[in-house]
């Protein structure tokens, strides 16, 4: 007899088995395996996106009240890797499991601590090639190429140079220029006479003098007194004719005059430009000539323009590198980007109901920074706090803003304050920051390096303040600068420059350098003064200021006369030919209306009948009526 | 994927066999449900730990998902139409205003016009779909199964050794 089988029941019992299997080893790996795999992928994913070595001591993970723990995280300076460029003790935090199961990660308190910066490695770190990196990946960048636009790097030998004296014809005989206005002029030129040939081709389409007089002629053939009426009717259709010829003739008139007026105001235009060419050629030269100028905000900005360069190159690598991890994505949390995807297979449409207190996906709510001077060099005390860092600001409605105040006792560095605002609540984005220092220590402090002049601070004790603000594109950043109890090194070509800048830099208690960028990346307006340029200018500027004055009168002559000659050829032959072109069409059109004026009297005006022949016309009536009724 | 294989295997298996066609319906009407149902969202999860749990057949559901995913694609209009009018009325808007505030809830996506629709569509027509499963894998048996035993073909393979071998194996496999 065969076995029979037990009915199977409706539940998988042995699938219960292997389901509490993969929970058990699941719970085993969460235990043992969880916190290292943490630790690698955070110190990877950091590696990446940092560009430089990231090293975590710790990670530990409570599930029960999803608390995390990271110790001792260090982030090799990509520049130096025998440096750390930030390190912290812990950071700290607990996430909300209410937002966890709505999968969103709310971080109501972090904690970072003993935040320290510039600390020596154990080991060099590895930084990684661009192409290795995610987020930010470098800039392009014309800032160069914008401050050598404005600065002339070697201003203060030039000036010098000048004080010696320098023959202008000597020096142009060396130079290659070439002049706009030069082509300018040539080009308007060659264009007047084109427009000439044109203009003439159009007019000589237009009735001419022997037209004109036929119009004249028929205008006198026209006569009202005659005795019969159908030669009157002849004579008024002949006056209609005429004046719609007429009023035809006047309207390419006017159409012409028109367009000629526009061609000479466009033309006019174009000439009194050429003296703002001559203003550009005039700098060009200056500056190949190294014709300087004497006012203290060149000088400060051709001493000084290295150091503003490289802060503005930093700043703007910190914008890129920030702007990277900002949130790209311009939609409020109601348009649930992330947790709604369209259905591939149709898209449907989404219901919103109102939400209550919901968060955006991720949230910090506030993260405290406390650091207390250690062992190590570079340790302080700081205390500070970054509040509302989100991937969505526009839902959280609430900027992102780190305060961190602080000093390095060791490092005799003090009153550093920093605030730093990120705001990307509003269709434009803005960031915002302000940074002081109120004295630190620098040391080898190169501010100046052109070809003719380098200044070096040895010793100093700085205080400066940044502002910087940037909106999209637009930018405005200060800086303002005091070295205090300054010890310089000054070098320069010639030994009258370096003698006048020790001597300068020895009469000045302090050394200010300001300087302020406003505009946007692609073109900015640069401002920078030091006391340095103002009492360099002082020293210099009753040898000098004649001398420069002469050397541009002299310039001026020399160059510009012929293209003053030139422009003056050009203006008269054009005023020859606008005034006579337009007098012409004038006195043409003018004669016409005229004629118009007859042609429409003669039109409106009302035949008399006392010249008509009664008796004809009665006559004429009778036998009409005696045809009728024959 | 040897799981699934050994589901489709089953299924053949099953759908010739006299027994399990309640299973096969089960499992049909499951792949009908996570066939309307858009993407991957909660109520499939719950779904697939249904066919996990209960003895459903795995390999008619996944079949029978990819066939009714087709159907779903021409019917998204009409569920479109269902589910815009539900979340409309005025009677539930409380109701879908607590669910969207809950945890995890949202996650079943059920304020999307066409997951609403398709989700009310295809879980009010599962017992149907059910019975006519049933009715569907006897009728089968009986005109396919039964026909293609009387073949000569099938009584020539029946007497071959291999497949005394193979009965053999399913008798003491069970």
């Amino acid at each position: 007899m065969g076995k029979t089988k037990k009915k199977k029941s409706i539940i998988r019992f042995e699938a219960i088995i292997p389901t509490l299997i993969i929970f058990l080893v699941l719970t085993l790996y969460f235990i043992f395996f969880f916190d290292k795999n943490m630790k690698t992928a955070f110190e990877w994913s950091l590696t990446r996106a940092h560009g430089a070595e990231v090293n975590i001591g710790s990670f530990k993970s409570k599930l029960k009240n999803l608390h995390l723990e990271i110790n001792d995280v260090q982030f090799t300076y990509d520049k130096d890797p025998t440096l750390n460029v930030v390190q912290f003790n812990t950071l700290s935090l607990n996430l909300l499991w209410k937002a966890i199961l709505q999968a969103k990660y709310i971080i109501p308190q972090a904690d970072l601590k003993n935040i320290q910066t510039m600390i020596p490695r154990k080991s060099i770190g590895r930084v990684l090639p661009q192409s290795e990196r995610t987020g930010y990946r470098g800039m392009s960048n014309n800032i160069k190429e914008q401050i050598k636009e404005q600065v002339d790097g070697n201003i203060l030998s030039d000036l010098l140079a000048i004080s010696k004296g320098t023959d202008v014809n000597d020096q142009l005989k060396n130079i290659q220029y070439e002049l706009k206005t030069d082509q300018k002029v040539k080009q308007l030129e060659k264009e007047l006479k084109q427009k000439e040939a044109e203009w003439k081709e159009r007019i000589d389409k237009l009735p001419k003098k022997k037209d004109l007089k036929e119009y004249e002629a028929r205008l006198k053939g026209i006569k009202l007194k005659s005795k019969d009426i159908k030669d009157i009717a002849k004579q008024v259709a002949a006056a209609s004719s005429l004046l719609k010829d007429v009023k035809g003739d006047i309207k390419n008139f006017e159409d012409t005059s028109k367009n000629l007026k526009s061609d000479v105001s466009n033309y006019k235009k174009e000439i009194n430009g050429i003296d703002d060419l001559i203003k550009q050629d005039l700098s060009s030269i200056k500056k190949k000539l190294k014709l300087p100028s004497l006012d203290s905000e060149s000088i400060s900005k051709g001493i000084f323009f290295p150091i503003i360069e490289a802060k503005l190159l930093e700043f703007k690598r910190y914008i890129a590198m920030a702007q990277s991890y900002f949130p790209k994505s311009d939609k409020k949390e109601g348009d649930e980007g992330e947790t709604i995807s369209p259905p591939e297979r149709g898209k449907g449409k989404n219901y919103y109901f109102p939400k209550k207190n919901s968060y955006p996906k991720f949230w910090i709510k506030n993260a405290d920074i406390t650091s207390t001077t250690g062992k190590t060099e570079y340790s302080g005390n700081f205390k500070g706090k970054i509040t509302n860092i989100t991937n969505n600001p526009k839902h959280l409605g609430l900027p992102i803003k780190a305060v961190i105040k602080g000093d390095i006792p060791k490092q005799k560095i003090s009153g550093i304050d920093a605030l730093i605002t990120v705001d990307h609540t509003g269709d434009k984005p803005v960031e915002k920051m302000e940074f002081t220092v109120g004295s630190y220590p620098t040391k080898n402090l190169i501010l100046s390096k052109s070809s003719g002049l380098s200044i070096e601070i040895l010793k100093s004790l700085l205080s400066s303040k940044i502002t910087a603000f940037h909106s999209n594109d637009n930018i405005k950043f200060n800086l303002n600068n005091q070295f205090n109890q300054a010890d310089y090194k000054v070098d320069a070509k010639s030994s009258t420059t370096k003698q006048l800048v020790i001597q300068t830099l020895k009469e000045m208690a302090a050394l200010t350098l300001n300087g302020s960028i406003e505009g946007t990346w692609k073109k900015f307006k640069l401002s920078l003064n030091s006391n340095l340029g103002k009492e360099i200018v002082n020293a210099i500027q009753g040898k000098i200021k004649g001398k420069i004055k002469e050397a541009e009168t002299k310039l001026k002559s020399k160059i510009f006369a012929g293209v003053n000659k030139n422009k003056k050829k050009l203006q008269d032959q054009f005023n020859k030919f606008s005034v006579g072109s337009l007098s012409e069409l004038k006195s043409r059109e003018d004669y016409l209306k005229k004629i118009k004026e007859e042609a429409t009297k003669l039109k409106s005006a009302k035949p008399s009948l006392k010249n008509i022949d009664k008796k004809k016309l009665q006559d004429k009536g009778k036998k009409l009526l005696k045809d009728l009724f024959n | 994927m040897t799981i699934i294989f050994k589901q489709l295997f089953q299924l053949i298996h099953l759908l010739n066999s006299d027994k399990g066609h309640k299973s096969i319906a089960m499992g049909i009407a499951c792949g009908f449900i996570l066939g309307m149902t858009p993407n991957l969202s909660l109520q499939s999860v719950l779904i697939f730990i249904c066919l996990f749990l209960f003895r459903i057949q795995i390999g008619a559901a996944l079949l029978a998902s990819f066939f009714f995913a087709f159907i779903a694609w021409l019917l998204d209009p009409v569920f479109h139409s269902v589910g815009s009018h539900i979340l409309e009325m005025d009677a539930l808007k409380g109701f879908f205003t607590t669910l969207y505030n809950q945890p995890i809830l949202p996650l079943t996506r059920f304020y999307n016009s066409i997951v609403m629709g398709s989700g009310v569509v295809s879980f009010l027509l599962a017992p149907l779909v059910y019975f006519v499963s049933v009715k569907f894998v006897l009728k089968y048996r009986k005109s396919v199964v039964e026909r293609f035993e009387g073949t000569k073909f099938w009584k020539a393979v029946k007497v071959s050794a291999l497949y005394k071998w193979y009965t053999k194996y399913e008798a003491l496999n069970g």
